[in-house]
Formats: structure tokens, sequence, C-alpha cells
């Protein structure tokens, strides 16, 4: 007979083993019996799980279009269209509120598509002619396709278009910030000619106005079902919208789990429904981005984006997997306060200091452009010449800083706690800049004390990035860099480069345009305003039967054609 | 015991009190202006001001204290500057998720604490008792994250025996008709047992990283209180009488430290009861630590106050329960008085 | 044959040289209470611990034979004391703390008879509740139900009593059974032990520093001083004729009442020979050595090397 105390030994294995043996029970438990049920109908395939593939439920047997799952690098906080602010939350309303004309998707090597920034196609409209006025502004007129229909059911007409344009002018989101670029600014400049004709007279002439008609936030609302569920205190419906999207799109929103996953169901009253490759968009939130990484290796993701750089050779050398690279006009840039940097020798001896190159190599391994100024080397009117002035060069940098007069310059930078990029590259900057006996403080300040700071002009230097929607030069400079603007964290205030932006912002003559903006560029060079870091190049990674992936003006991502195979 | 229970209630009732009046304060104190990243990049200062009018950011103290106050106590919460939502319903859409991730972490931290900690001090410096001091000492000093990267590598990504860290079910799969809110409880309530293994292999990673660290002060407490508990003059009489080695242990000893234990889970219960950042952010799990972090970097003040207000009174809750608890465990709380002279 | 013979016994704490008992030995005889005297700290629990098996960690046994009915109740492979309740058991000096708090106290005294008499649940309910009665505790019904905190500290120590009891032991060891209580129950309990003795013939070792509890209750007394046997012999025969100088101090303390537990050192362990040399007033060279007890008159046996003739009958 065992003693009390070999019992005790024997009941603690016991118990070690019953622990183990209920673990792997769980893991070998096979999907049989799962039941999988979706909010519409059609056959579901799982991809990446252990022990097989659970269908059910296929409504029309011939439908086999896949489901896809996407995440994107931030999580989406609301789908109003004309408040919307993050990137995931782009990616939403562009599926599902359908403009009068979209880019032209030109095929790319590795089955993507690359929206064209000169060609654009009618969507909501079927054709669509733009004259030049003789007082120098612009008149649209767009001949609406008779067949489109929002997810309800009801036909879209110009009404609903001419209720999208006037929600912007009037309504309390933020495009009316935006409508000045392209010279709208109130309800008379829309009309209605009849139920599928529809006029736009701009007051300006700019070459952002037939971008700006691609955009999601022009796209028709459904002006009936708004206009029920408006309030007294809310006449455009903005709470109403927060959560559901009511458009004429090629997806309706059809669940809606904010900080979670937001569900696109094809919309079923789509008039080009048959072109959609997918049964659905799965917008799901991952927080983390190494994990992001790692479920497109294992499959569980078709598509995502906002992967650290420096997790994308693995990527690249993962044959499961499709990285694509798009550069960008986007700028990345060290803003200098004016104010409290008032010696333009210091600015310059600054610029020279930073280590542009080993930024892209170190922070962004090479997955960046060099940037060299506020209109950024891949943007048009870049102006070479001038640009070339934003070069390392710390002889140069020494030089300006013995002009300068000054001695121990002590500064602060200040960065965003969520930026990891930003805090990497203030630490390279930091280090060159006390090379040359400039001693800065780096500090990491939460995103909304940054902001509230960056804001009230008490950060002499900051990191920032910015792109701007349309990827125009003067937008971005006059957001950037405009006297007055709200994000125009150096403080500049110039009066010659104001009027020259101006000038640029509503000239159709490319000419025009590049004499301009290159005075302007040359302004501020010559002001020594900003360190401009560098231009990011986007990258997106995808499953590798991925394809039809289609990237738009700020590569928001367009889901229309997305799809893939079971082998490639 | 019912003045117990009474007395308890009450004090309970001001603490949640007290929390609702000073996390107004505290959330106040946050540098950083929460109407500029409310009103995005494209802002202006005419936008900001109406932001900060709209959400009452600019009225004086007094008068936001008393809107809060009257709301509160209503159980409005206020709106997130964030999602627009409301904040009472955004926290009890994630709290479900929080608390069954919370719940089987604390079983399973239990199942592995418990008796490791019972067999340790029954059999003490013996291997065993030493192999379960490595495992207090490992499981104290574990990063979270590190032994969540560490399970999600080997047994997702290189073995595939437990899905990806991607949410509570597969994607597509329709969650249960919510009745406790638990996906594995409601599953079975529903008959469905499929959708709660499926449920529960979701669960599987997040549950085994939390359970492992949280053994260790379960481990180290039971340890130490059945050490107490077996040098007791009560044991010593027992084991003077002929009672058994394994009724003494269980009925002499545990049941004798059961009060620190309870402690101990009590303390880690709570403690997850916010929700565990790190862990929902690694495994995307949509539960209110999340939540809670996001609000604090864009300086959303009232989802701020709405989940410290709540998670307060889920604790204070907790606290009655384990008071409760301790009332059933030991006698000399529940029954004061004296039988016979 | 005794019913106990302790012999050299040897106690000390691991790792440490000096011995908390020191070849402390006695015996039992059926039917009989044998007293063991002494001061706080002088090894009294320790010895009746040590006997019983139940030493706590970090002291150990270091010799010496425990024989129970001629059995020796060491196991040779261990170096443990096996000894089943049936054999010997003990009660305790606090009462209240000896008692499980959170069990009741019927089924504390139950459990007991289950293991011990191997009797069901129901006949075990029945024979602790019959248990209760027989020690003397009125309203036994209501005490059954009730939890230790809930009694006073006699009602307690009656229930042990009552355990000890329903062990139907050969030995019971009784450690300081009364001094947490009043003089009045004190009567009490020494009628329970008495009438324990006559109904099943046990023997009794009973452990006080109460000279007058010894007095009353007991039949032989052993003296013990800092771990060590100073004398050992028949109740009158030690009161009358205390052999051992430390007997002669104890007996004077009391008449001039003063607390002999209460004095400027402590017992020091370290002493090779005999422990009460430092207090002694007839110390001498021999005393460096460890003293034998040695039989003086028959049946009455003393630890000490001085010659009798110069300390007897000194009042």
């Amino acid at each position: 007979m065992k003693s009390n105390k070999r019992r005790a030994r024997t009941g603690a294995w016991w118990v070690v083993v019953l622990v183990v043996l209920a673990l792997i029970a769980a893991a070998c438990a096979s999907d049989e019996g799962t039941t999988t049920t979706t909010t519409a109908a059609p056959g579901t395939t799982q991809a990446g799980d252990d022990g097989g593939t659970t269908t059910t439920t296929a409504a029309t047997p011939s439908d086999e279009k896949p489901r896809m799952v996407v995440a994107l690098s931030d999580t989406v906080t609301t789908v109003e269209p004309h408040t919307f602010r993050s990137t995931s939350a782009y990616a939403v309303t562009h599926a599902v509120y359908e403009p009068l004309i979209v880019q032209l998707p030109e095929a790319q090597d590795g089955g993507w598509l690359l929206g064209s920034r000169s060609d654009h196609v009618g969507a909501g409209a079927e054709s669509y002619d733009i004259q030049l006025t003789d007082d120098g502004g612009m008149l649209a007129t767009f001949t609406l396709r008779e067949d489109a229909k929002f997810d309800d059911g009801s036909p879209v007409t110009a009404e609903d278009y001419k209720y999208v344009f006037q929600r912007s002018i009037e309504g309390p989101g933020y495009i009316g910030v935006l409508l000045p670029f392209i010279g709208i600014s109130s309800a008379d400049q829309l009309t209605v000619i009849d139920d599928y004709t529809f006029e736009i007279k701009a007051s300006v002439q700019s070459p952002l106005f037939e971008r700006f008609m691609t955009f999601q936030v022009f796209g028709a609302l459904n002006q009936a079902l708004l206009d029920a569920n408006a309030t007294a205190d809310d006449e455009w419906a903005f709470a109403f919208m927060n959560d559901k999207s009511a458009g004429s799109g090629p997806y309706f929103i059809s669940e809606y789990n904010p900080d979670t996953q937001v569900i696109l169901e094809p919309n079923p009253n789509y008039w080009d429904a048959a072109s959609v490759a997918n049964s659905g968009v799965v917008i799901r939130t991952v927080p983390d981005a190494t994990q992001r990484a790692q479920l497109v290796r294992s499959g569980e993701l078709d598509v995502a984006t906002g992967i650290p750089e420096r997790l994308l050779p693995e990527l690249e050398a993962d044959p499961n997997v499709n990285v694509i690279e798009i550069p960008t006009t986007g700028v990345h840039y060290m803003a200098m306060n004016i104010n409290l940097i008032p010696n333009v020798d210091v600015r310059k001896a600054i610029i020279a200091a930073v280590p542009y190159d080993a930024l892209i190599d170190q922070v962004m391994f090479g997955y960046a452009a060099p940037a060299r100024g506020v209109v950024t080397s891949q943007m048009d009117t870049y102006d070479p010449a001038i640009g070339a002035g934003y070069a390392t060069d710390l002889d140069l940098a020494a030089q300006h800083l013995a002009n300068s007069g000054e001695t121990d310059v002590s500064l602060v930078l200040g960065v965003r706690e969520s930026r990891l990029t930003d805090q990497e590259a203030a630490v390279l900057i930091q280090e060159n800049l006390r090379q040359m006996g400039i001693d800065v403080e780096v500090q990491v300040l939460p995103d909304a004390d940054w902001a509230a700071r960056a804001s009230a002009g008490e950060l002499p230097l900051l990191i920032h990035d910015w792109f701007s929607w349309g990827e125009d030069p003067f937008y971005q400079m006059q957001f950037l860099t405009q006297c007055g603007s709200f994000v125009n964290y150096s403080q500049f205030c110039n009066d010659t480069y104001d009027e020259l932006v101006n000038t640029g912002k509503f000239s159709v003559d490319q000419a025009v345009r590049n004499d301009v903006s290159s005075q302007a560029q040359q302004i501020m060079f010559d002001n020594a305003i900003w360190a401009p870091l560098w231009s990011t190049t986007r990258t997106v990674a995808t499953g590798k039967c991925v394809t039809g992936l289609e990237l738009g003006y700020s590569q928001v991502p367009s889901f229309r054609f997305l799809t893939k195979t079971d082998d490639c | 015991m019912w003045r117990y229970l009474g007395r308890r209630l009450l004090i309970s009732m001001a603490t949640v009190i007290g929390i609702v009046i000073i996390v107004f304060f505290i959330v106040r104190v946050l540098p950083g202006d929460a109407a500029i990243v409310r009103a995005g990049p494209y802002a202006n200062e005419q936008k900001v001001a109406e932001i900060r009018q709209q959400y009452g950011l600019s009225d004086p103290i007094p008068v936001q204290f008393r809107d809060y106050i009257s709301e509160v106590f209503t159980g409005n919460l206020g709106v997130s500057i964030r999602t627009n939502g409301d904040v009472t319903d955004e926290l009890l859409q994630r709290l479900p998720a929080s608390l069954e991730l919370a719940f089987y972490a604390v079983v399973l931290a239990a199942i592995i604490g418990i008796p490791m900690g019972i067999i340790a001090a029954a059999r003490r410096d013996s291997w065993v008792d030493r192999m379960a001091r490595v495992f207090a000492v490992l499981g104290s000093s574990m990063a979270l994250f590190w032994l969540g990267l560490l399970l999600i590598y080997f047994l997702f990504f290189k073995l595939r025996w437990f899905p990806g860290p991607i949410d509570r079910l597969a994607i597509g799969t329709e969650p249960p008709d919510s009745i406790t809110g638990f996906f594995t409880i409601d599953a079975a309530l529903h008959g469905d047992f499929g959708l709660m293994v499926e449920a529960f292999r979701y669960l599987a990673l997040p549950v085994i990283t939390l359970g492992f660290v949280l053994a260790a002060p379960i481990l180290k407490m039971v340890r130490a209180s059945m050490i107490d508990a077996l040098e007791s003059e009560h044991v010593r009489t027992a084991r003077a009488i002929g009672v058994p080695y394994w009724q003494i242990l269980f009925r002499d000893g545990f049941r004798n430290a059961l009060l620190p234990v309870t402690t101990a889970i009590g303390i880690v219960f709570g403690y997850m009861l916010g929700g565990n950042v790190i862990v929902e952010f690694l495994f995307a799990w949509p539960g209110v630590g999340r939540y809670a972090y996001t609000a604090i970097q864009v300086n959303d003040l009232e989802a701020l106050q709405g989940f410290v207000i709540v998670v307060g009174i889920l604790y204070v809750g907790l606290n009655v329960v384990i008071d409760l608890v301790y009332a059933w465990i030991d006698p000399r709380i529940r029954l004061g008085k004296k039988v016979a002279a | 044959m005794s019913l106990l013979e302790v012999d050299g016994l040897t106690v000390g704490l691991e790792r440490s040289p000096h011995s908390l008992l020191r070849e402390v030995g006695f015996t039992v005889e059926p039917g009989e209470v044998m007293g063991l005297v002494g001061e706080s700290g002088s090894g009294k629990t320790m010895a009746s611990l040590a006997i019983m098996g139940l030493l706590p960690s970090g002291i150990e046994q270091r010799g010496g034979t425990v024989r129970l009915e001629g059995r020796d109740l060491m196991d040779s492979g261990t170096g443990e004391i096996h000894r089943t309740a049936n054999q010997m058991t003990m009660i305790f000096q606090d009462p209240r703390s000896a008692l499980n708090p959170t069990m009741r106290i019927g089924r504390q005294i139950a459990r007991v008879i289950e293991t011990n008499q191997n009797a069901s649940r129901e006949k075990a309910r029945a024979a602790a509740l019959a248990a209760l009665s027989h020690v003397g505790i009125p309203g036994a019904k209501r005490v059954f139900r009730a939890y230790p905190h809930q009694l006073s500290g006699g009602m307690c120590q009656r229930v042990m009593i009552a355990m000890a009891l329903a062990c139907k032991p050969r030995i019971l060891i009784a450690d300081e059974p009364t001094t947490a209580l009043d003089v009045t129950i004190q009567a009490q309990i020494f009628d329970l032990i008495n009438d324990l003795v006559q109904e099943t013939g046990c023997g009794v070792l009973f452990i006080t520093h109460d000279l007058g509890a010894i007095a009353e209750m007991c039949d032989r007394v052993t003296v013990l001083y800092g771990g060590q046997v100073m004398e050992t012999g028949s109740l009158r025969g030690v009161f009358t004729q205390p052999l051992h100088p430390y007997t002669q101090f104890l007996f004077d303390a009391v008449e001039r009442e003063v607390d002999p537990r209460v004095e400027e050192k402590g017992a020091n362990f370290a002493l090779a020979g005999c422990r009460f040399g430092h207090r002694c007033p007839y110390v001498f060279e021999a005393c460096g050595q460890f003293p034998p007890l040695r039989t003086v008159i028959e049946g009455h046996r003393s630890a000490c090397f001085l010659p009798e003739e110069g300390r007897i009958g000194a009042p």
C-alpha cells in the first residue's frame, strides 16, 4: 500500500497530466460542428485554420466569390462621411459612397491597380464635361447614370448629388475647409437641371476641381433617408450617420463595431455589381503591427497596411506574401518655429545638419524617398535645383552656425508618442545636432498634449507628417506653410509666399504653376523654416494569391476588384 | 451576518460616490487638448472653438461638474469625443470580452497556483517545492507581452495548434445571442457546443499568457498561508488525535488557509477587471483595456471618466462578493455570538 | 513492564550542536498519572511533542527510545516516531486555538470517532453527542452545532478531552490543560481526567508548572530543568524529601511566594554538565560533567553528584 506521501506525489502528477490533456484537447479540437453564419448569404471559406475549412449556407450555388479580410493601420472611429478622420474610415467611406467620377485604374506588376493621376472615368456620372468659363471659373456638367441605386434600392438622382455638396458646404463637417480650393462656397453654385443632369459652377480655375470630384466625400448620399432621420438640432443627420452607410457605391456597411471591425457587404443594388470581385470585406482592427504582419504571413489576413518598415524585409522574403510599394507625395518633416528660433542662420545650420540619408536607411529601412521641401520630390511642380539644397553638409552647417553668432543653442524637439518612427528620427537628428554643438532635448508627448503645444506654438522643433488629398502642391503649401493655417507649426508668415500660393492654386496653366511654385519653394528655402525629412513609400502586404487591390489618391484602398484564388 | 453585509454595502456605495467625484478632477489634470485632436487635421481656430463649445470643454469647472454629476447618476456617461458614440454603450459592449478573458485567466491561474502551492507547502524543500518557487519567481518577473509573443509565435504561427490573434471567434462566425456576454457560456446555453469550443480555442492563447503570469502570486500566497495553517496549533491537535493525512491537508490546512487565498484571488481578479491593455493589444481582443488606453492618448475625457467609474463600480462589487465569501468561509465572521459560556 | 518508557531522549535544533533535551527518561505505569513539572522553557512541551512524533520543523530527535507497552515506536528507517491516536494522544494548553475554527464541534469529535473506532457517519455523530454529555457539557445539542469561537475556554477544553477520550488511548498526555482556565473549571477538568484513568486504566503524562496541580493529580513526579531530568520519584517522596537542589529551590520559591519562573538568567543550553549548575548554591567541580540519574532511595532518583548528607533536611 502506498504511503501518504507517495499518494500526494501521484496526485500532483495527475493534476499536471489533466491540465496538459485539456490543453491538447483544445488545440486539436476540429472545426467540425462550428456553425459559421454570415449576415448575407454567400458561401464562406475560412483561411488558415488547421483541420479544414467550413462552408455553410451557400445562397446561390454558382456564387463563389471569396470573402476578404483586411487589417489597416488604425481603427475606425466613425464612418460619418463628412467628419471621419482615420485612415481606415477613408477606406470604408470610399467603398460605400460613389462619387461622380473616379480615377482610371491602371494595372501594375504584381496584380494590383493604381489609380491614374491624369485620367478619370465616369462612375456615378455616365459622362461629364468640364469647361473653363470666361469669368475665371469652371463649369462642370455631369450626365448621371440612370441605373444607379442606393443600397436600399432607391434610385440615385441629381438631387442626391446636390444634397451631398450642400451638406459639405453648410454642415458642421470639415469638408467646408476644402471647398475654397475649388471655389465652391454656396449652394447656389449647384444646379439640378433634371433628374439626371447636374451642374457645378466653380468660381476659380484649379486642376484640383476634377480631382476633388473623385473623392468619396462627394459621393451620393441618400437624401430621403437622412432627411427622415434629421432632428431639429441636427438637420443634416450627422449623429445618425455616425455608424452606418447610406450610399450608392459597391458596398454597404453591414456591421459596424468601432475599434473592432467593420464589415462591408456588396451592395446588391449597385449598378455594376457584377464587377465586384469578392463577396464582402471584413475590415478588422488588429492594433499590434507585428501581429498584422504575422497574420498576413499565416493567411488569416488577405491585406494589411501599416506594417513597420523594419518588418518589411522579412515579409518581402516570404514567398506567401506580396509587398506592394507606392511612392507618395506626402511629407515627413521637422518644423522650426521661427518665433522660438528667430535666427535664420541657426535654422540653416540645422537644415544642413540633419542626416537625411541615414533617416531613410536606418529609420525607414529604405522605404522612403528624399522629400526636399514642402513640394516633395515626387510632386507636380517640384524644382530639383532648389530641392537639392536640402542636403546634409556638416561643414556648411558649422559655417551657418558661426555666421549666426549664437553659441550654446539649446532646443526642445517634440514628437508624438504614437509615432515610433518620429521618435527614432528624433534621436538621429539629435545626435547630429549635438556634434555641431546644438543641444536638443527630445520630448515624447502623448498625442493630445503634442497637438495642444504644437498649435500653441510652444515647440521650437517638432516632427510632423502630412499627405494631401489630391496630391496638389499648392494645397500642400497652403495647409502647411501659409500664414495663419492651423497646422502651420513653424508660424511662417510671408506675404509674397502666400500670394504665390494663391496664384498657383487657381491656375490651370502648367507653365504658370511651375514658375510660381518654384518661386515659392525658393522663398521657403531661403527662410529655412523646415528640414523636410522624407517622403514615405507606402507599403501594403497581401497574401500571395490576392489580386485586385486598387490604390488611389493618398493610397486610399479600393476593394471593388479585390479577390484571391486558392492557388497561384 | 446581515448587519455585516449591510455595513459593507453602505461603505461600498459611499466608495462609489467618492470614485465618481474624484475621477472628475483627476481626469482634468491631464495635459493636452482633446478638442484639437477631435477637430482633426483640417481644423482651424473656429472649428476647434465650436467643438469646445459642443462638448462643454470651455464651461467653468463648477458647471461641468454639475452637468457631470447629474448625468452620471442617471447612468449617462457622456459621449466619446473620439468616436461620437455613447460611452455607456461602448463600455458595456466591450466589458464582456474583458471579463470573459479575466475570468478564465483567473480560473487557470487558480488551477495552476493552488495545487502547486498546496503541494509545495505540504512537501517543503522537496524538489516540488523548489520547482514551485522557481515558477513563482519566473511568473512574477516575466513580461506579459514577451510570453504572449512567444506563445503566438510557437503555438499559432509555427505549430498551428491555436488560431491567430484576431478576435474572439473566427472571422465570419456569428457570436451567440447574448445572455451573459460570455461567448463560451452563451454558446453552451444555446446548446451550440461547436461554437463554445471555438470560443475556447480563441480564448486559449491570451488566457494561457495571463494565467501563467497570474498563477505566481496565487501560488506564493497559497504556499505561505498553507505553511502557516499547517504549523498552526489546531493542525497539531488534528495530528495528535489521528486525523488522516489527506484530511489534515485539506480540511485543517487548506480550508483554514482559504481566507488569504481568497484575498489573493480577489486581488488578481480585480487587477484584471479593467482589462489588460497589453494582452488586448497583442491579441486584438475587443475589450475595455484598449478602449481606455486609446482614450488616454487622445484625451477623451468622457470615455476615461466612464471607464474609471464602471471599473470602480465593478471593483467595489467584487469586494462585496469577496466579503460575502469571507463570511461563508469563516464562521468567526459569520456568527459573532457566543452559544454557551 | 511500564506502559510508557522513555529513555535517553535527546532533541535539538537542526544544525545546532546544543541540545534542547538531554537524556530525558521516565516511565508511566498503567492507571497512573505521572507529573512532568518544570519552569517554562524547561522542555516539558518539547519532550511531549517528541514522544508524540509531533516535533515542529527545524527540530530533530537525536537519540533515545520511546516504548509503548514494550514496543519501540520509532521507525528505524526514517528515524521518525510512528504513533497512532489509539496508542497515545495529547491535549494542549490553549484549547481555543487547538480546535479547528472553521469546523463545527460535533464534526470535530465525530471525525475522531470515525477514524479511530472505524465507525460509520451516523454512529460517529451519535457517539460524539454522547461524548459531549459525558464530559459534562450542558446543552450538548447546541454545542454540537457550534463553532469553537462561540464557546468559552473551559468548554473548549472539555471538547478537547472528549476528542481525546474518543481516541481511547493507552497514554494521554495533558500539556498544561488548565493553565488558561479559571480555577473553578480546573477542578472539573481534573475530575474528568481522573474518571478517564479509572475507566480505561490508561496512563496520563500530566505536564504543568503548577506544583499545586501536581499535588492534586499526580501519583509520581518528574522534575525537568533546562531540558534535563533533575529528579523523579513518587509524589510523596519528592514532595516530602526533595533530593535535588533544584527541586528544593522550587519548593522554597512556592513557600516564599516567589514566582520560580522569573530569574535573571535563562537556562544555558550550552552547558555541558548539569544545566542547573549556574544557579546551584552547591555547585562544585564535578558538576561540569553530565550527572546521570542515581537511585538514592527505592523508586526515587536524583541527577546530582552531591552526597545527600550535605543537603537533606534543610527547611
